[in-house]
């Protein structure tokens, strides 16, 4: 390593340790160990069981948050990683009462049979439009494929998606 | 999952440093592949050394055409950047190909290459598999195994390699930039990518607390293309 000095790094032991996380827009103080996925954390420490455990292996989408803005899979990603950041869950969607419009869309669309999938279809939803990939069905079935219905809720998904790309078009969002 | 210590780096120095001293220990990166392998217990390190925070997430245009990506670069942004799109469409849409919106907004480059093989057998810690048990033989050489490799295999090890990417990384000859205890290196694309032949564990070139920098093409119609600058050994 040549010669140059490396200050060593500071070292969290695998027990559990103080973790603030920045859930929702709020900061949420916990005791974790390093191995806590950043789910187990939402649903089992803070309460916040909206994210949903599928496959616990990166493959359903079933967990998806947002950290600083971008949707990812909560089971794979370490809670103590996300300090410094700010994660959102689909309980955030719903401010102050109100369901975000994604949300009004997939109850009028009737998109969901069982609703598991449901709220990380939504938080990938409202990313997708985000993204701009909501052009045509075609392209929101690519991008939504993340997230697994195997109820097949999937064209009810699509008109919900589209019911919220053309609502913020017609306003001028 | 086993218990695990957890140390985040604000320098590359560092945190080769750290993994370097250990042996049991690992970078982490996206996490995708690491995460998940760690829960099935297929990985085992006792210490993960975050290195997200590190300035290694570039897309940079380089004199000649090329372009670098840095290691830490996720796959949904190399795969949207203007240069990427515009000059190198090829790497874009392999990048599209994988995977989904939500696994490449986390992925990184050089976790991507560093990434393990799907083999279901090397992700089942109770089978067989010389690249996670070196010696312990290959249950795919006789198991379900119609989705495995048919050129590049041996007799220890038929698995495919997972990535799109690479396959496009290869076509343009590019070149991985990594830094180790002893300095950096570049290591062209050929080379970065082993054959599993008598040693499947082994499937890159990088030691122990090596971490890839970034990429580029020798082609000289198509200058250094980018890629990686980040972490590579055991990153994912």
């Amino acid at each position: 390593m040549d010669s140059k000095v490396v200050a060593p790094l500071v070292e969290r032991p695998p027990s559990a340790q103080p973790v603030t996380l920045n859930v929702n827009n709020r900061a949420r103080d916990l005791r974790i160990e390093p191995r806590v996925s950043l789910l187990d954390a939402l649903r089992e420490q803070l309460g916040l069981t909206g994210s949903k455990k599928g496959c616990d292996q990166g493959a359903c989408g079933a967990c998806t948050v947002w950290v600083d803005g971008r949707r990812v899979l909560a089971c794979l990603t370490l809670a103590v990683t996300c300090e410094g950041h700010e994660v959102t869950t689909i309980e955030g969607q719903s401010a102050a009462g109100q369901l975000h419009p994604m949300q009004a869309a997939f109850i009028a669309s009737d998109a969901f049979q069982c609703g598991y999938c449901t709220p990380g279809q939504i938080m990938s939803a409202v990313a997708l439009l985000e993204e701009g990939h909501a052009t045509d069905d075609g392209e929101i079935a690519e991008w939504m494929s993340g997230n697994i219905c195997r109820c097949a809720a999937y064209p009810s998904i699509r008109a919900a998606i589209r019911q919220v790309r053309d609502a913020a078009s017609a306003g001028g969002e | 999952m086993r218990p695990l210590s957890y140390a985040r780096a604000a320098d590359a120095d560092s945190a080769i440093a750290m993994v370097h001293d250990n042996r049991d220990s690992a970078f982490l990166a996206g996490g995708t592949t690491e995460v998940d392998l760690l829960r099935q217990n297929v990985l085992r390190p006792r210490l993960l050394v975050d290195i997200n925070d590190l300035p290694l997430n570039q897309v940079e245009e380089l004199p000649g055409g090329g372009i670098r990506i840095g290691a830490l670069a996720r796959m949904s942004d190399v795969a949207r950047a203007g240069a990427v799109v515009q000059r190198f469409p090829v790497i874009s849409q392999a990048l599209l190909l994988g995977a989904s919106a939500q696994l490449r907004n986390m992925a990184s480059m050089g976790g991507n290459l560093c990434q393990r093989v799907r083999c279901s057998y090397f992700r089942d810690a109770t089978s067989a598999c010389n690249k996670r048990e070196p010696g312990s033989g290959c249950a795919a050489l006789t198991g379900f195994n119609r989705g495995h490799a048919i050129l590049g295999t041996s007799d220890k090890c038929i698995a495919t390699h997972p990535s799109d990417v690479a396959v496009a990384l290869v076509a343009l000859d590019a070149i991985v930039h990594s830094r180790g205890p002893a300095g950096g290196r570049a290591i062209p694309i050929d080379d970065f990518f082993l054959l599993p032949g008598d040693t499947p564990e082994r499937e890159h070139p990088l030691e122990h607390g090596e971490l890839i920098s970034d990429r580029s093409t020798r082609d000289a119609r198509r200058p250094p293309v980018a890629l990686p600058e980040g972490p590579g050994s055991r990153v994912v």
